[in-house]
Parts: C-alpha cells; structure tokens; sequence
C-alpha cells in the first residue's frame, strides 16, 4: 500500500493544479472554431517523414502517438527533446552527464551507454548516433512521438519508439523571428532567424542561435562551477516545389557545444569534488535532402542525409579529488543515409493503399580512446594488489602516469527492404508490415601501452630486475546481423459523429547490435597486470561484440475526441517481451571490467493516457499519465542472479499535467495575458539491478506568465518551484557510489519577436 | 567430446604432411622426441634418464607405427621396432601394442640380444607415451619432459573455514622434467589458493626434487620448502612447505591414459592445499 501513496501523493498534486481551471469546464462545450489552432495537426501534404511513412496525422491510426506543437513548444521552452521528458506518458529523458549521455527510456526500455531503443529524425535526417539526439534547435514546429516499435519502417533502434522533430518551414510561416531569454544560472539564449518565400515556389529560411550558462552545479576542488555549457547553431532550410509534381527540400545545419557537465555527486562524502576537468565538446554538420515525385499512379520519396560528427568526450574517470585516472574519447564520424520510398498516391481513395522502401546506411568512425593512469591509480589500482602479495619484491613504477591508449576504426552499413500494404474494409482498417534489415559491422582495433617498473628486493633495496612493458594489440573483427521485422495492425473507427477509434497492434523491434570497444582499456589493463603474474586473461573475441536485442510488443488503444474537438483522448496498454536483452555485465573470472552482452530477457507491461481538453477558447488543460512495470524474467551477471527485480533506470511513472488560461486584453501594446501552471512527476526509479537503490517519485511544478502582443510575447516563468531534491543519475565507479541531483528552481524570462 | 576433439586434433598434423598417391591417399608423420625414462628393474632400484625417440607413422591406410630408439645404456647402435599396427579409438587416439618384438638395427638385421615385450603406446596428437619390458627384467615406462595437466582440482582448508574448491576450467599445470638433475619445475596456471587471492597468471614451484619410486610407474615429488616464482619474480610470502606429490606420467597399460594424473599436497600461509589434476578429461 505503501507504494501507491507516492504515485497517489503526485497525482493529487499534479491534478489540483488544473482542478480549478477545470472547475469552469463548460457541461455543453460549442465545437473549436474551424480555425481553431490545434497542435497536433500535421500539415496536409508536408513533406516530413512521418507524413511519408503514415500520412496525415495519427488521429485514427494503429499507433500510440504524442504530438507536442508549436504553442507547447514555446510555452514550455523546448529546445531540444530532453525538455520533452515526461510530458509524453512513460517517456522519460533523464538530464545528467552530457549532452553526448542521450539516455532516453520508453516503456520501461532503454540503454545508457552504445545502442539507443528510441530513433530519431530532425527534420527527416535520421539521426544515427546517440551522442547527435541532443541539440538545441531554434523554431522547432512539432515533435512527435510515436510509442512502440516502430522498426518496420524505421529499422535498426527503434524498438521502444521514434521521435520526429520538424523546425518552421518557410511556407508555414514568412518575416523574422527573434528569441531572447534570460534565467537562472546566468543563463542566456539569443536566437534569431528569418523566413521568406522567394516566389511562391520556393521558400528559404536561415536560423542562427547562442545560448551560454554558467551552470548550477560546484566542483568543491575547484571551486567553479562545472556543468557550464555554450552553444552556437545555425540551420538553413531551402524548400523548392519545382513542378507540380516535384518537391525538393534540403536542410543543412550545425551545433557547436562547448560544455563542462558531470555534475556527480559522492554519495559518501556528500559533495561533488573531483581534480581532473570533465568536458564534452561536439562539432556536428548535417544535410538533408528530400525530393518527392507525385505521378498519377505511384508517389516516390527520396531522402538522403550526411552526418559529421566530431567530439571529444574527457572524463575524471573516478570523480574524486584524488589523481586516479582519466578517460578522453575523442571521435571523428561521417553517416551517409538513403531513404527510398515508393507509394500508392495521395488521394487514393481504393480500398487498398501500400508502401515500399529501401533504406541503406554507412558509417565510418575513427576514434582515440586513452585511459591514463595516474599515482594513485597506479597505486590503488594496480601496486597495491601486487605489492599486497609480494611485500619482499614489491614494484615501483617508473614513471607517475601511463597512458593505455587504443584506437578504434569502425565500418557499419546496412541495407534494409520494407513494405506496408493497408487495406480498409468499411470501417476496419488492416495493416501489415515485413522488413528485412541487413547491417555489416567491422571494427579494426590497435592497443598499445609502453611503460614500466622495477622490482625492488625489499632485504637491501637494490633492484632485482627492471620489467619494460611492451603492448601491441591490433586485431579486426566483423559481425553480421539480418533481421526480420514484421507488425500487424488491426483499426476500428466507429460510426459517430465524433471519431473514434481502437487499435490492436503486434510487432517486432530491435536494437542494433555492436561492438564493446569500452572494454579494451581493461582489456589493456589485465594484459598489463598478467605480466606481473596477475590478472584475468580476456579472450577478445568473447567480449568484443554484441547482438541485436529483440522486443515484441503486443498493444491495445484507442484515439477519441468529443464535444467538437475540445477533448481529445489517446488510450494505450501494452505488454513488450525483450529478448537477448543488451546488459552490462562482468566477464567470467575476477576482472574489474564489465561488457555489454545479451545476457537477459525481461518484460514490460503498462498503460498510457493522454487527455487534452479546450473547455473555451481560452482555457486548455492536458494530462499524461503513464505506468511501467518492468522487470527482468532472467538476468544473471555472472555473479548474482536478478531475475524477477525492476529494470534499473526506467520510471514506473511518468505524469505531466497542465492548465492554461488566456486573458484578452486588446490593447495596443497587449493583446492577451496567458496564465500557465503545470507539474512533472516521475518516479519510482530504481538505480541499480539489486533495487537496494532508488529515486521515489518526485513532482516538479512549474508555472508562466506570458503577456502577448501582435509581434512579442513576453514570458516569465518558473520550473522546479518547489525546489524539489531529486536525483537523475546513479552509478558505481571503483566501488564508489555517485549520483547527480536534478536542477534546483529555476527562474528566467523569454522575451520573442516576430516581424 | 574431449577425447572427439582430440582425435581430430591428432589428424591436423596428419593432414599436414600427407601426400596423395595415383590410386590411394597416404598420411604420415614423424615426430622426433627427446623423452624421459624411468627405468626399474627386477631386483627393485629405478632411475631417471633421457632418451632419442623417433617416430614414423602410417595413419590412413593399415595404419602402423616404425619406432627408433637411441638409448646408450642398452644399445650402441639405434634400435628399431617396424610396423606395429595402430588403432583408432575415438576415447583413446592412436594406440599400439605387441606381446613380444625382436627389435633390427638400420640394415633390418635383428638384434637378438634386445629383447621388448609387454610393449604398449599410444599417441594423441599432443604426446606419445610408451612403456615396454626389456629382456624380461626392467620395465621402461618415456614420456616427454614437459607434462601438461588440463584437468585440476585445487582443495584449499584454511583453519576454521570451509573448504575452498577451485576448479575452474582455466586452470592447468605443467611439469617440466630434468632426468638428468632429477628435478622438476611444476607450473600451476589461473590459480588461486582462497577466494580472496587475484587469479594468478602462473605459479612456479621451481627445482622440486624427484625420484622413481620402487615400482617404477610413479615419479614422487617432494621438498621441504619451495619459494615460488610468479612472472620470475620470487615470492617469499607464498612460502610453500610440506610439498609432497606422485606423479604417473605415463599411462597405465591396460586401461592407457586414464590413469594419467598426479596428486598431492603442500602448506602454503597457514593452509593446506591438495591437488589432483589428469591430463584428460575424467571417465564418466
């Protein structure tokens, strides 16, 4: 009982902030005028990859959805998708470590290092590496969320879902923008960008944007603060509708993120103290193209992307003031994507509609990955035990730090056939999906480290022998994976006035599989121990690589709205059945390291609803609610077997709700005045696979006031109001406990011009 | 599976140095081998020596073996026992055996004053062990000088605590034997003695005195005190007392080399170990 008072506490909090504005609901709502801005409406005809790959809308499809647009973006400052955590149910973006950490949890799935279970396209670039999900974006005009595998037409790394984020285009919009924020933490954003439409066939758009902060978190060591960050980014949208039956749009954008971040706090000493710098530093450059040819009898999409990635991740590896080791990755990566996609015509109005598609990717990293050594790792890590053992000969390393350097060149491409084909009967709606998925991985790996010691003869002190250490481990290994990745889905859109719809769905997801390279500086590690006589002898090709994860999800739901349009509600529950789940978990033997490996199966059922309602014209209230419980059905580490336990770092509950209430004002210089108040709870999340460590549910309110006028809007705003303390991250390094706290109350104003 | 997996083992060389005939595939192999010997005679005494073993063998067709031995204490001149016939067996490898031989010199000419009976060998790939009576009075019994030991159990009972087993799959010993110092280096892989110890690359238990024991068919092992060696680097705090083992190199002839194995104990910071460990894989 003890456990639902949390959830119950949150809820009642969450849902007295809108009680009094519900209080005005109307029992005999008018319908919303015909030109009533509704956010999760997608242009007729946009040329974005959802529109491609399900057309128009969700409103009466097999697919739990959530779209957030652009009145909600705004509102509620969403610059890059972590902002957009809990306000979808059981999604849950956790914000600690660095803009590369990415983690992003859907269902009770997720990962934090390598493979992510959520895709994502910006502005229908797919986005393939997990450390590019999180930029900040200037105008974005929707996010939408699709829940559930969505691997059929998305493939690799979409089992638990696929976000797609669209910024402004220049036919949706024409002038300039202009975006000013100010908040705590000396937080600063500026963005400014422009929108025109040369003819009225083409449109072009340019965007240029800086934020800077000083931070929130304090290194005690040095006294300054650590996760301060700045960002610059610039996009360029050209949209050209060259004949009638061609559309051409290309986007090239870019992120420079200079940040410090790892805010990780010693669950011991209770403060965050560590000596080495933490930094996260990220270049990237994309481009999309999309072309769309419209004949009488087919439809064919193109979309075709690069990617460049460049960043250097640096890390005081133990977070502690003390000289122990440092970790730098730094990476250069280019992806080319090609999304080929054939279809039956828009307008077609025969029973049967289908689609076609060829996906083929290729990436190539080149990454340096050093872990070096310092005194007193030297000596905690290595001297200590080997010393311990041989107090007579003990060793004396030669010099105060060492470097186990390895390097990483990785080829990954895939090519992947789907097919849709959709048939309506009356009111039913049937849809089959099959794709076949085929990805080559290679990875040529060199490590190496050269250093050394004495052994010393404790009875007189002289040096017994001199050891140089001499490592050169180069090696290539490659891997294979073919995936066949079917869903089914039945629709029934009942005969009222208002639609209604329900949905049963079955399909298959997966996670790509890959390759461990976080394991060779340990790899390096034992080597360089065995010549001492110790340590664990790892046989690389046992470790190295990883497969696919699989998931079936089988879901039921479904999508209604009533009174004319003002409640709109989406139903879902779900059961998903992982198997070859990707775990970390410790190699046989006594190693220190740990890799990833398919080491489990777990599942995870649970219920979502999303209700928005207009009530009038000026009041608008939505609720998320969802529920997880997932658990491993088998897990065993090598060491303790967790099976039956909660999946560590995925929330049972996700709840946002909102109400906001705009004031006409008609002035001159004030147009309306808009009152919003809204509260994030999340919780409970367990950290680690014992579950002896966890966050309790926590709820964080927030609230604006926005006063709007033709060409500005002015807003002040608050989040975390009540100062909540809270955890994000949770981890154990060298038998050490860290976590970061959330982000305590914020305050800031947002002052945007549109001209 | 094990002994499977040996037998394919034993046909890689093979297969590496056969030659295709017009009408019929032939595989053989030599191998050259400098072996220990433990000699024992009727009247009771033993001892050690090194002899020049080489080995012909046929392994696809009428599979047989050609033996030449050079060992000064019986012959001045090689002697050499032609054409005994191999067998196959899946648990076994190559096995060969004769009730009575007349050994012949390089010329074919028999030596009538060297007289082998009771002759057994067997070859898997890895080793060829043999043992033979000669002239009816001494039973010789070579092997090589390197021992390797794949299948270990290590047992440690420290004072008040519950035995500690290891016998993880890794682990394997070697004996590296000198017949003529009458010492051994025996080498223990991927070892720990308690739970808290780190797994050890290898462990060096150098120069432990040996000697043939009565029957001839065992080596014992002993010393007093032994300071192991760890990556050549003595350590004095793993002091080893008491050490005290048998070892049957050889196998016994009228199973072959099930019977393979060596066994023993020795004190080591407080605790006694004992061991046991087979070259191949236990008879179910």
């Amino acid at each position: 009982m003890k456990k639902f008072t949390d959830l119950r506490r949150a809820l009642i909090a969450s849902i007295t902030v809108i009680l009094a504005a519900a209080m005005t609901f109307h029992s005999v709502a008018e319908a919303l005028p015909a030109d009533f801005t509704v956010d999760s409406i997608i242009s007729l005809g946009e040329l974005s990859v959802t529109a491609i790959k399900y057309g128009d809308g969700f409103k009466n499809k097999a697919i739990a959805s959530t779209t957030i647009g652009k009145r909600e973006i705004e509102r509620y400052r969403i610059y890059s998708f972590k902002d957009a955590s809990a306000m979808i149910p059981n999604f849950y973006i956790p914000d600690y470590g660095s803009r590369m950490t990415s983690s992003i949890y859907m269902r009770g799935q997720g990962t934090r290092i390598d493979q992510p279970v959520v895709g994502m396209n910006i502005d229908n670039v797919p986005i393939m590496t997990k450390e590019n999900y999180d930029l900040d974006l200037l105008d974005i005009e929707r996010i939408e969320v699709l829940r559930g595998p969505q691997s059929a037409l998305f493939g690799r790394n979409t089992m638990a879902g696929v976000i797609n984020v669209t910024t402004l285009s220049p036919f949706n919009y024409q002038g300039s923008r202009a975006l000013l924020s100010y908040s705590s933490g000396n937080s600063f954003r500026i963005g400014v960008s422009t929108y025109h439409l040369i003819n009225d066939r083409l449109g072009l758009s340019v965007a240029g944007g800086y934020s800077s902060s000083d931070g929130f978190f304090t290194n005690n060591y040095t006294g300054s603060k650590l996760d301060h960050e700045k960002i610059g980014e610039g996009r360029a949208k050209l949209q050209w509708n060259a004949r009638e039956d061609l559309r051409i749009d290309n986007v090239l954008s870019f992120s420079i993120s200079r940040q410090g971040g790892y805010p990780y706090e010693s669950a011991s000493r209770g403060e965050i103290s560590y000596n080495d710098t933490c930094f996260y530093r990220r270049t990237n450059i994309s481009d999309g193209l999309t072309m769309e040819l419209s004949r009488d009898n087919y439809k064919m999409t193109s979309i075709t992307s690069y990617q460049y990635l460049d960043d250097n991740m640096t890390l005081d590896q133990d977070f502690l003031p003390v000289p122990y080791f440092t970790l730098t990755q730094k990476r250069k990566e280019h992806v080319l994507t090609h999304d080929l996609t054939f279809q039956s015509p828009d307008g077609n109005d025969k029973a049967y509609s289908w689609l076609a598609g060829f996906f083929g990717f290729y990436k190539r990293t080149l990454m340096d990955a050093p872990v070096t050594f310092k005194e007193m790792g030297i000596d905690s890590l290595i001297l200590k035990h080997r010393n311990l053992y041989n107090p007579d000969y003990p060793i004396v390393w030669n010099s105060p730090q060492f470097v186990l350097n390895s390097n990483f060149k990785t080829h990954n491409f895939g090519l992947a056939l789907y097919h849709q084909s959709t048939y309506k009967l009356d009111r039913w709606t049937f849809t089959a999906a099959l794709r076949l998925d085929f990805e080559y991985n290679r990875l040529d790996y060199v490590s190496w480290c050269n250093t050394g010691y004495d052994i010393i003869n404790a009875a007189d002190g002289s040096i017994y022998r001199h050891d140089d250490v001499n490592i050169n481990d180069p090696g290539s290994r490659t891997k294979t994976f073919l995936q066949l990745l079917p869903k089914v889905s039945i629709s029934y859109k009942f005969d009222t006035p208002q639609p209604i719809s329900v949905f049963v769905s079955a399909a298959k997801g997966y996670k790509a599989g890959g390759f461990n390279t976080q394991m060779f500086s340990d790899v390096l590690q034992q080597r360089l121990m065995n010549y001492m006589g110790f340590g664990s002898s790892y046989k690389v090709e046992d470790i190295i690589a990883y497969k696919p994860e699989n998931n079936w999800t089988v879901e039921a739901g479904a999508h209604a709205e009533c009174f004319g349009g003002r409640i709109r509600t989406d139903l879902s529950a779900f059961y998903i059945h992982a198997t070859d789940q990707q775990l970390t978990m410790f190699p046989d033997g006594n190693t220190t390291g740990r890799i990833m490996t398919n080491a489990g199966r777990s599942r995870s059922y649970g219920v979502e609803a999303a209700i928005r309602a207009n009530p009038t014209d000026r009041l608008s209230i939505s609720i998320s609610y969802g529920f997880t419980d997932a658990r491993f059905i088998d897990f065993d580490n090598g060491r303790e077997n967790y099976s039956g336990n909660f999946i560590p770092y995925a929330p049972k509950n996700t709840i946002f709700a909102a109400a906001n209430y705009t004031l006409p004002v008609n002035s001159t210089w004030l147009g309306s005045i808009t009152f919003d108040a809204h509260a994030r709870a999340v919780g409970e999340i367990y950290w680690n696979e014992t579950n002896d460590e966890k966050q309790p549910m926590y709820c964080l309110p927030g609230a604006s006031v926005t006063l709007s006028g033709r060409h500005y809007s002015l807003e002040l705003w608050g989040e975390n109001l009540s100062n909540t303390d809270y955890r994000t991250f949770y981890f154990v390094s060298i038998g050490n406990a860290f976590f970061q706290r959330g982000k305590p109350v914020t305050v800031g104003a947002t002052l945007r011009l549109n001209i | 599976m094990k002994k499977t997996i040996l037998l394919l083992l034993a046909t890689i060389p093979v297969a590496l140095t056969s030659c295709l005939g017009d009408s019929e595939m032939s595989n053989t192999m030599q191998l050259n081998a400098e072996m220990v010997q433990i000699k024992s005679t009727a009247g009771g005494t033993s001892s050690l020596n090194t002899a020049s073993y080489y080995f012909e063998m046929e392994l696809a067709n009428s599979p047989y073996i050609n033996i030449r031995i050079s060992d000064k204490d019986i012959s001045q001149v090689a002697f050499n026992i032609q054409g005994l016939p191999l067998s196959v067996s899946n648990n076994l490898g190559y096995t060969f055996h004769a009730e009575a031989v007349t050994p012949v010199d390089a010329n074919g000419t028999p030596l009538s004053n060297i007289e082998i009976t009771n002759l057994y060998g067997q070859y898997t790939g890895n080793t060829l062990d043999m043992r033979y009576t000669l002239n009816g009075s001494t039973q010789i019994v070579a092997f090589p000088d390197g021992v390797t030991y794949s299948y270990n159990e290590v047992t440690t009972v420290a004072p008040d605590t519950d035995p500690y087993k290891y016998d993880e799959s890794r682990v394997s010993m070697v004996y590296r034997i000198n017949a003529d110092s009458a010492l051994v280096d025996m080498t223990i892989s991927n070892i720990r003695f308690v739970s808290e110890m780190p797994v050890m690359q290898s462990m060096t238990f150098p120069s432990i005195k040996i000697e043939p024991s009565i029957t001839g068919t065992f080596i014992e092992l002993k010393a007093d005190s032994i300071i192991p060696e760890i990556s050549n680097t003595p350590y004095p705090s793993y002091k080893i007392t008491d050490f005290s083992a048998t070892m049957n190199p050889s196998f016994n002839a009228s199973s072959f080399f099930r019977d393979e194995n060596v066994s023993g104990t020795f004190k080591c910071m407080g605790m006694d170990v004992s061991f046991k460990a087979q070259m191949f894989a236990p008879a179910n």
